[in-house]
Parts: C-alpha cells; sequence; structure tokens
C-alpha cells in the first residue's frame, strides 16, 4: 500500500460492507501474511488455513481497526494471536505437521544463491524448533522487522518479555546452527 | 552496567549484545561491553555468530506467493448471502435517503417540494437523457445487435462509482461477472448496447450475469434501478433474491432492499415477475411487491384504496385465503381490472368465476376468452396478455385525458424552470438550443405516449416503506400465529415431550459443558506441562551455570596459587641474590679493610723502622759527641 492515505479509505470503504474493496487490502497484504504463517507452521495447508482466518477475522473485527496502528501490523497480530490461541486449545494441533519442505520451496525460489539456500534451509530448520512464543517474536523481529513496541502491542506482552524470548531464540539459534 | 563488578559477568552482557546488534545500545553500556569484548572471547564468539545469524535471516523472504483459492474460501465466508447477516440496514429507505434532519437544505428544499415540481425535474431529466442519447433510445429500438458485447460502457453521473472497487471517473467500462455499486453520493448510468440503459441510483449494487446476445441478465443485490430497455421482449432480465424481472419492452423502476424484498413500478410496457413458477405480469402504472421466501406479489395501482391493498398483500404474503378475495372484489373498481386479473390464474376454482366475474364487468375480455361464469378453466399468464393490453389501453385512455391536463401545467413549469435549471447543468449555447428542440419535439411525442408514467422517488420510496412495514408485520404475525399453533400442539401431546426435551437439553447443555472442562482440563495440563518443562530448562541452566561458575572460581584458585608459588620463588631467588650480593660486597669491603690494614701495618712499621733508625742516629750522635 504505497498511500497509507488511500489504504485507510479503502479500510473505511471496507467497513461499509464492500467485499471487492476488501479483496485490494487482502492482494496488498496476504504475501506477508502468509509467509508469517507458513513459517510459524511450516506447512503450507496450515498456513493457508490460518492466512484464510486471519482474514476472515480481519473482516469481522474491521470495524474495530482505528486507524492507528498500519494494517499489516493489525492483520499479523490476529495472526500471531490465532497461532498462540490455537496452540493453546488444540491438543498436539502443530504436531501433526511435521514436514519443513515446504517454506524451502519458497527459500530456493527467492534466493539465487545456492548456498544462500543451503543455509537458509539449516535457518529455517532452526527456527522451525524454536519455542513457539519466542519464534513468533524472532520472525516478527528479525524477519519481518518489527519493533519490540510493536511485538509486545501485537501479543499483548511486556516490551521486556519480547526482549527476553527474542535473546532466547537467538540463543537457542545459535546453538543449534554450531552444531 | 555502569558498575564494574558486572563487567566480568557474562550473562549481563549477553543481554547488551543483542541491544547492541540491534542499535538500541546506549553509549555507556556500548563502552563498558567493548571493554567487555577485549578481554572476554566468548562473548567474542557470540557477537560473531548472532552478526552471522542476522546476515542469514535478512536472506529469509519476508513475503510469499499465497494460493489464488484462499480470497475465494474467504469471499465464499465474508459474502452477505452466506452470512446470513449484513451490516447496512434492512430499510430500502436508509439505503436511498439520508435522514430529513441530515439533509442540507437544497436537499430539504427538493424533498419537501410539490410532486409536481418533482415531476417536472424529473421530466426535465429524461428529457436530456433523451436528447444526448437519442440514437441510443430510438434508432437502436428493437434492434438485435447480432453479438454480445464483452464490454458495457458505464457514465459516472455524480459521486463515488466503481467497478470491481476500481473507481469510475467519467466513463468507464464492465464486463461478465463485475460488479458496479454507487455510494452514498454516487449515480451512474450502465449502457447495455442494443439493449438499452440502466440508471443505479445511490447506493445500489449489480452485477453483470450474462451477456449473450440472446439473453442479458444483470443482478440487483441491492438499491435502486431505473431501466430504459428498448430491445426485444424477453430478453434482457434482473435478477433479485425475491424474483426475476423480465422485460417485455418497457421502462421501469427497481428498488431492492438488503434484505432481498423490493418493489417494482412499470413506467411503459410490462415486466412479467417470476419466481419458482409463481408470476405476476406488472403493466405501466402498477407496482408490484416481491418478497423473498414467496416471490412477487400481486400488482395494484398507486390509487388503489387501502382495504383492497392489505388484503392483496394478506392474499399473497399473508393467511388472507378466501376472506381477502371477497375484500378485493369487494373494493375493485375499474382501475383495479388489472389486479383482478392477475389473481385469476392463482384463485382457486369457486373465487376464479367470482373474479372473473367482476373484471369482465369492468372490461370484457377478448373473445376468445369469453366463458360462462361457473365454467372457468384455470388460466394461464401467458393467455392473459391481451386481455391485458385491452384493459391497459381502456384504463391509459382515462389516464390520458388526465395527463393532457398535467401536461398543459408541466409546459408552463419547463418554460419556467428552464433556464434555472438548465443553465445550470450547461453553458454551451448551441447545446442548449438543441436540448430545447429535442424536449420540444418529445414533449409533443409524449403527448401520444400517455402510457409512460413517470413515478416520482418519494412516492416510489413511500410506497415502499408502506408495504415493507406491512410485510415485517405479516412476518410477526406469521411467527406468532406459528407460535401459538406450536404451542397447542405441545399442550396436546403433553408434557411428556416437553420434559424429554428439556431433558435433552439439559443432556446436551451437559455434555458441552463436560467437554469444555475436558478442554480446559487439558489447556490446564498443557499449561502446566509447558511451566514444567520451562522450569526444567531454567533448573538445568541454572545448575549448568553454577557448574560453570564454579569450574572457573576453582581455576581461578589453582591459577592464583600458581601465581603465589612463582613469586614467592621470585622473591628467594631475589633474596639469595641479594644475600649473594651483601656477602660479595661484605667480602669485597673485608679485603679493602685487610688492604687497608696491611697498608697501616707497613706504614707503622716503616715508621717503626725509621723511629728506629733515627733513634740509632741519635745515638750514634750522642755517642759521637761523647766521644767529642
Amino acid at each position: 500500500m504505497d498511500n497509507p492515505n488511500n489504504e485507510l479509505e479503502l479500510i473505511q470503504m471496507a467497513k461499509n460492507g464492500d467485499t471487492n474493496v476488501f479483496k485490494r487490502l487482502f492482494d496488498t497484504n496476504v504475501s506477508r501474511i502468509y509467509s508469517f504463517c507458513l513459517r510459524m507452521s511450516m506447512n503450507r495447508e496450515l498456513a493457508e488455513e490460518i492466512t484464510q482466518d486471519v482474514f476472515v477475522k480481519a473482516w469481522e473485527k474491521l470495524h474495530t481497526f482505528r486507524g492507528e496502528s498500519k494494517f499489516t501490523s493489525w492483520l499479523h497480530s490476529i495472526a500471531v494471536n490465532e497461532f498462540l490461541m490455537r496452540k493453546r486449545s488444540e491438543k498436539r494441533f502443530f504436531q501433526r505437521f511435521t514436514t519443513t519442505d515446504d517454506i524451502y520451496q519458497f527459500d530456493r525460489g527467492t534466493n539465487g544463491s545456492e548456498s544462500h539456500y543451503h543455509s537458509s534451509i539449516d535457518l529455517e530448520k532452526a527456527i522451525s524448533g524454536l519455542p513457539e512464543q519466542a519464534k513468533a517474536v524472532f520472525i516478527l523481529h528479525d524477519v519481518h522487522g518489527y519493533q519490540h513496541k510493536e511485538i509486545a502491542d501485537m501479543m499483548n506482552i511486556e516490551i521486556g518479555t519480547t526482549k527476553a524470548h527474542l535473546h532466547r531464540a537467538r540463543k537457542l539459534l545459535r546453538e543449534e546452527l554450531r552444531k | 552496567m555502569k558498575d564494574s563488578n558486572n563487567q566480568n559477568n557474562c550473562e549481563d552482557f549477553e543481554i547488551l549484545l543483542d541491544e547492541f546488534i540491534d542499535g538500541e545500545i546506549s553509549a555507556s553500556d556500548r563502552e563498558a561491553l567493548e571493554k567487555h569484548l577485549s578481554t572476554c572471547t566468548s562473548c567474542k564468539r557470540d557477537l560473531e555468530e548472532t552478526l552471522n545469524l542476522s546476515k542469514s535471516v535478512s536472506y529469509l523472504s519476508k513475503e510469499m506467493a499465497a494460493s489464488p483459492d484462499i480470497w475465494k474460501r474467504i469471499e465464499h465466508k465474508i459474502s452477505p448471502q452466506e452470512k446470513g447477516t449484513t451490516k447496512r440496514s434492512s430499510n430500502i429507505f436508509s439505503i436511498n435517503q439520508k435522514p430529513r434532519s441530515q439533509r442540507s437544505i437544497y436537499e430539504q428544499h427538493t424533498y419537501s417540494g410539490r410532486i409536481l415540481k418533482y415531476s417536472v425535474i424529473t421530466l426535465i431529466a429524461a428529457m436530456i437523457l433523451i436528447a444526448i442519447l437519442p440514437s441510443f433510445f430510438r434508432e437502436r429500438g428493437h434492434q438485435s445487435t447480432g453479438f454480445s458485447y464483452p464490454f458495457w460502457p458505464v457514465i459516472q453521473l455524480k459521486g463515488l462509482t466503481t467497478v470491481n472497487s476500481r473507481i469510475v471517473n467519467g466513463r468507464d467500462s464492465i464486463k461478465l461477472g463485475e460488479w458496479i455499486e454507487t455510494k452514498d453520493s454516487g449515480k451512474a448510468m450502465l449502457q447495455i448496447p442494443g439493449v438499452g440503459s440502466i440508471i443505479l441510483e445511490p447506493n445500489t449494487k449489480v452485477k453483470i450475469v450474462k451477456t449473450d446476445t440472446g439473453e442479458q441478465r444483470i443482478s440487483l443485490e441491492y438499491g435502486t434501478i431505473n431501466a430504459n430497455i428498448t430491445t426485444k421482449p424477453g430478453t434482457f432480465i434482473v435478477d433479485s433474491r425475491s424474483a426475476e424481472a423480465i422485460d417485455l419492452g418497457c421502462a421501469y423502476t427497481y428498488s431492492i432492499d438488503t434484505g432481498g424484498n423490493g418493489l417494482i413500478y412499470v413506467k411503459s410496457g410490462m415486466v412479467e415477475m417470476n419466481h419458482d413458477g409463481r408470476k405476476s405480469l406488472v403493466p405501466a402504472g402498477k407496482f408490484c411487491i416481491t418478497k423473498t421466501g414467496f416471490g412477487p406479489g400481486t400488482p395494484y395501482r398507486e390509487n388503489t384504496s387501502p382495504e383492497l391493498k392489505d388484503a392483496l398483500l394478506k392474499y399473497d404474503f399473508g393467511n388472507g385465503g378466501h376472506e381477502s378475495v371477497n375484500t378485493i372484489l369487494k373494493h375493485a373498481t375499474k382501475g383495479d381490472a388489472i389486479t383482478l386479473l392477475n389473481l385469476l390464474p392463482k384463485v382457486d376454482e369457486e373465487n376464479r368465476s367470482k373474479v372473473y366475474e367482476r373484471v369482465s364487468h369492468f372490461v370484457p375480455p377478448p373473445k376468445e376468452y369469453r366463458y360462462e361464469y361457473d365454467s372457468i378453466p384455470k388460466m394461464e399468464y401467458k393467455d392473459l396478455h391481451e386481455w391485458i393490453n385491452k384493459i391497459t389501453k381502456e384504463v391509459n385512455e382515462e389516464i390520458r385525458t388526465q395527463m393532457k391536463d398535467l401536461q398543459k401545467e408541466i409546459q408552463e413549469n419547463i418554460q419556467n424552470n428552464m433556464n434555472e435549471n438548465l443553465g445550470n447543468i450547461i453553458d454551451n449555447e448551441k447545446l442548449q438550443k438543441e436540448i430545447q428542440e429535442n424536449i420540444q419535439k418529445h414533449m409533443e411525442a409524449l403527448q401520444d405516449l400517455p402510457q409512460r408514467i413517470e413515478i416520482p422517488n418519494e412516492l416510489m420510496q413511500k410506497e415502499m416503506e408502506k408495504m415493507q412495514e406491512k410485510l415485517n408485520k405479516f412476518d410477526s404475525d406469521k411467527f406468532d400465529k406459528e407460535m401459538e399453533k406450536l404451542g397447542e400442539k405441545m399442550e396436546k401431546m403433553g408434557n411428556y415431550w416437553e420434559e424429554q426435551g428439556r431433558q435433552w437439553e439439559f443432556d446436551e447443555r451437559n455434555q458441552e459443558r463436560e467437554q469444555e472442562m475436558e478442554q480446559r482440563q487439558q489447556e490446564l495440563q498443557e499449561r502446566q506441562q509447558e511451566r514444567m518443562q520451562e522450569m526444567q530448562e531454567r533448573q538445568q541452566e541454572l545448575e549448568q551455570r553454577q557448574q560453570e561458575r564454579q569450574q572457573e572460581l576453582e581455576q581461578r584458585l589453582n591459577e592464583q596459587d600458581l601465581e603465589r608459588q612463582k613469586e614467592l620463588q621470585q622473591q628467594q631467588m631475589e633474596r639469595e641474590q641479594e644475600l649473594k650480593q651483601q656477602e660479595k660486597e661484605r667480602e669485597k669491603e673485608l679485603k679493602q679493610q685487610d688492604k687497608e690494614r696491611q697498608q697501616e701495618l707497613k706504614k707503622e712499621n716503616q715508621n717503626y723502622k725509621q723511629n728506629e733508625k733515627n733513634k740509632d742516629q741519635d745515638r750514634d750522635n750522642n755517642d759521637d759527641q761523647d766521644k767529642d
């Protein structure tokens, strides 16, 4: 969304029930949300399912979006909470999905260098093994470039906690990649 | 972190490493960290590894292409039809009209203007349309284009209009499957090549469903359209949730609310309303209500009696039946002949002869439909066209007379309002002249076309409002009756099933609660397990750290012992050397002293010898002297 005013206008139109305008907002943001979901779940089907749920929830809750944060941040906060909620409520939810092949296809596609590809595989594997909250904070901070304050707001936790999660994630990744 | 006692604590510096990498570190902490890094190889390694990690992460993709099916599934879930609810008001008038208090002074003035003035403005607008697009409405009339147009032109008349979310600026086009939507302030014209034109009033949403040569079909989701159709009858269809409107060569206004209920008013020609085999033929000057789940009602005229209208509604959408038919027949006049005729295919045999008798009394049927009143066969709508045309002709003849009077008044008003209204719209004098000529020409033509009966928007809306109120009442009446019936049935069947039902409900709730409890229990267990795991991890970490510290301490102690030992040895060696040195110096000193002593002794000896010599000499001298 290059022009933020334009995004706000579109959101306003979508709030009035315009699904076609909502489709435009979907088109602009889906690749980022899907990337987050795929990295969190490491499974294409599950990522699609959760991406779908994120946008359906966004549509239902659109009237609560006041434009204080970016629309993408808002969507990411729905996505991360959707994951954490599922993690809590569904027993062994994520154990159904153990493959990590899906995401590597994308990394191969986006990074031309073979060495990058291999290091990315190791890294993605290592990320997939992180504890859920630490993984979410690491992906949001280091991959998507959100600040601790934004992540704390998204996950409804203290800034100190997000820093601790990030530290833990980086430490675990360092140890994993050392092997 | 300024406390120098903590400088050697790597644990504290680990957090600073993160802040350093993320560029969030303060100058003092940075200084302390750099000092620490210059001595701590472990932290230095952590820093290098974290920097490498950040570099690798930067190669990961932030965006990934998702399957296009996701949107299809989302769309399916969020579309109003699917959800069964909608954010918009279910009252059509909230779509078309703001509350009166919210209107501008100009709007209030227009809104409260006399119907006649409203008619004049509507007429002028219609005339301008005809003047601007004469070839469209006249020359292409009743002609088939021979092929379907892939795109239909869209003209923005005012305000905001979108085609599939694309904002229409002036002129645009729309293709099969796309949506056109006018917003609160928007108004647009959809041109259908070889067919006619549709004006979309504010807050209207239409989808293009079919663009074949033999059939053009649009879907009116909600809002109001004004259709001017000049194509072959039966080829242009407007779908809605409550009925389909098949054009039989006409002009009409069609409103649908967000609940799918609607009202059509036919200005010229005829429209066939259809839903699941339930039909109505609506000629010019007639209204027809459509209700979701029922289909079209029986057409009626604007000035029909309230009693007849109520009876019709009860018959069409309530529980009227025989009683309603009697009321309709009682209050029907010649102007209601079309209404009665539309009832003929619907009513049962007993009522059929009564209706036939009444309508024949007003306008006798064409020859082929003349029956004895006690032997009327069931009639189909296709059989009624000719009779309807006859009725329309006769009724319109009466209207024509009235119209002529109205026409005179309109012409006078047009002259008065022409400059005021047209001057504001178009400055081009030549064009104005052309339009005026066209208007004059069409005014003349209008005198021969009294069957085209315009309706003021206000009137259409009021009519819709009234009907909606009644339809809603029917719904609640029906609901109440159904509830009453259900209550009676329950009473008859005794309390057994009621209790049984309660028991089932109770069991079901219990089951739900149990499931919920089980789920909560599971969640609690999971959380506990997670916490336990975390605690264990932390415990392990702590133990590990303690071990490391112990080792470090031992190492340090060992290191300190070695250093002390070395120091002592060194001191001992130094002392030994010092002692040796002292000894040497003493020796030297003693030697020196010996030397000095020897020299002294030598001197003393020499002195002694000298003295002795001197003494000997003295003695010799004395002896000599003595001798002398």
